[in-house]
């Protein structure tokens, strides 16, 4: 078991990307407080040592990707209407940003997780695959239709 | 796009209020379930006490409630049965004639001794047979009971069966000193059957069996106490004294 302290660094180092992951998946804030409850506290219970901090962000991508899964698993749960998540969030965004935001957040559901995990976190479609439990030629066959699907959507202006 | 997708998910913070709110439920979990822990550090060995005591007990009453003997009282009146278990109490009366009153006498849980001599307030001329797996304990228990002299002008008469005898007994619906008498009989009257025993009395199977044993030339009449270990599967044992056949 970790101690206070270290659950307060993780916290501060950590909950951007959490944060990030809410985005993508959930549609309101108390859901995101929920799913950072959980997050942490596995932390704090979990005993497990990390190789290295790209194994322990991988670590909290997986744990809350899949505490967000079991949220919206729930029968009353509806999906993440775009719009709904960009207005619980109540920090500042660029028009920009909030325009390829909308787009993204309007694609289903498995392919804004390639998306953000892919384009964001930078990770290989092997990477990817592992942390959503899939296979390596799902998430390429995942990128290609998400980006297509994007492409579409954003008439061409960000396909490069 | 990749860059574009970058900089809009950069823009994305965690609030601050959420984490605070997310230390301070982590502070909660630190500081708040000290009593919990102990309470569940009290709770697991308390339910392993509770659990082994629970266990002891149903060992206690099962042990206690199990007849590992049984002593048959048969008189001309009728025939009744106590069990009595390991610790010399008295756990199951059995009844074999209609109009039996011991079930009703209060004698379970009474010293096996006490039980008899209940039972043998009406009737001293019974026959006592007792019955059980181990042959020093049913030795020790005949002679505590021939020793609870019912009455002082005439010993009681009180002979030891094999275990085996009381359950082929029960099997036919008769006491084990029935059986054990029948079984006696039957050395003298093969065709006898347990069905006509079952219509005698004590008095008129030991008047049989007397009656074979004077015309084997046995003066003696008495069916005096001995030790019996003539109802196992090795045959005729040895005796104390007088046996239900005299000397052969």
């Amino acid at each position: 078991m970790r101690s206070e302290e270290e659950a307060n660094i993780a916290i501060e180092k950590y909950a951007d990307t959490v944060r990030r992951i809410c985005m993508v998946n959930l549609k309101n804030y108390a859901d995101t407080e929920d799913v950072f409850q959980t997050v942490f506290l596995k932390y704090i219970l979990s005993s497990k040592a990390f190789e290295s901090e790209e194994h322990e962000k991988a670590w909290f991508i997986r744990v809350t990707m899949n505490a967000c899964k079991d949220i919206f698993k729930s029968f009353f749960r509806s999906r993440t209407e775009p719009l709904e998540a960009l207005e619980a969030y109540s920090g500042e965004l660029s028009p920009e940003a909030s325009e390829l935001l909308i787009t993204v957040l309007a694609l289903p559901e498995k392919y804004r997780q390639v998306i953000y995990l892919f384009y964001y976190e930078g990770y290989s479609a092997a990477e990817i695959g592992k942390i959503l439990g899939k296979k390596t030629n799902t998430v390429y066959t995942l990128l290609s239709r998400a980006k297509k699907l994007l492409k579409d959507e954003l008439a061409g202006e960000y396909y490069g | 796009m990749d860059e574009k997708i970058k900089k809009a998910f950069d823009e994305i913070r965690a609030e601050q209020a959420l984490k605070t709110s997310t230390k301070y439920f982590i502070y909660e979990k630190f500081n708040a379930p000290s009593e919990n822990k102990k309470s569940s550090s009290i709770r697991k060995p308390l339910s392993a006490v509770v659990a082994v005591f629970a266990l002891l007990l149903c060992a206690a009453i099962f042990t206690y409630s199990i007849p590992v003997s049984a002593i048959s009282v048969d008189s001309d009146t009728g025939s009744v049965e106590l069990g009595v278990n390991c610790f010399d109490k008295v756990v199951k009366v059995t009844c074999f004639d209609d109009g039996c009153e011991f079930e009703d006498k209060g004698l379970r849980n009474k010293n096996y001794k006490d039980a008899v001599s209940i039972v043998l307030e009406n009737d001293k001329s019974a026959t006592l047979t007792v019955s059980c797996k181990n042959g020093n304990e049913c030795e020790k228990m005949a002679e505590e009971i021939r020793n609870c002299k019912a009455n002082d002008d005439e010993p009681l008469e009180c002979v030891t069966g094999h275990h085996g005898t009381s359950e082929a007994a029960h099997e036919h619906g008769i006491s084990t000193g029935k059986y054990n008498a029948y079984l006696q009989l039957k050395e003298y009257e093969p065709e006898i059957t347990v069905e006509e025993i079952k219509g005698l009395s004590m008095k008129e199977i030991r008047q049989r069996i007397s009656a074979h044993c004077d015309s084997d030339d046995t003066k003696s009449t008495d069916v005096s106490c001995e030790p019996s270990h003539a109802h196992n599967k090795e045959g005729h044992g040895a005796g104390n004294g007088k046996n239900h056949h005299g000397n052969r």
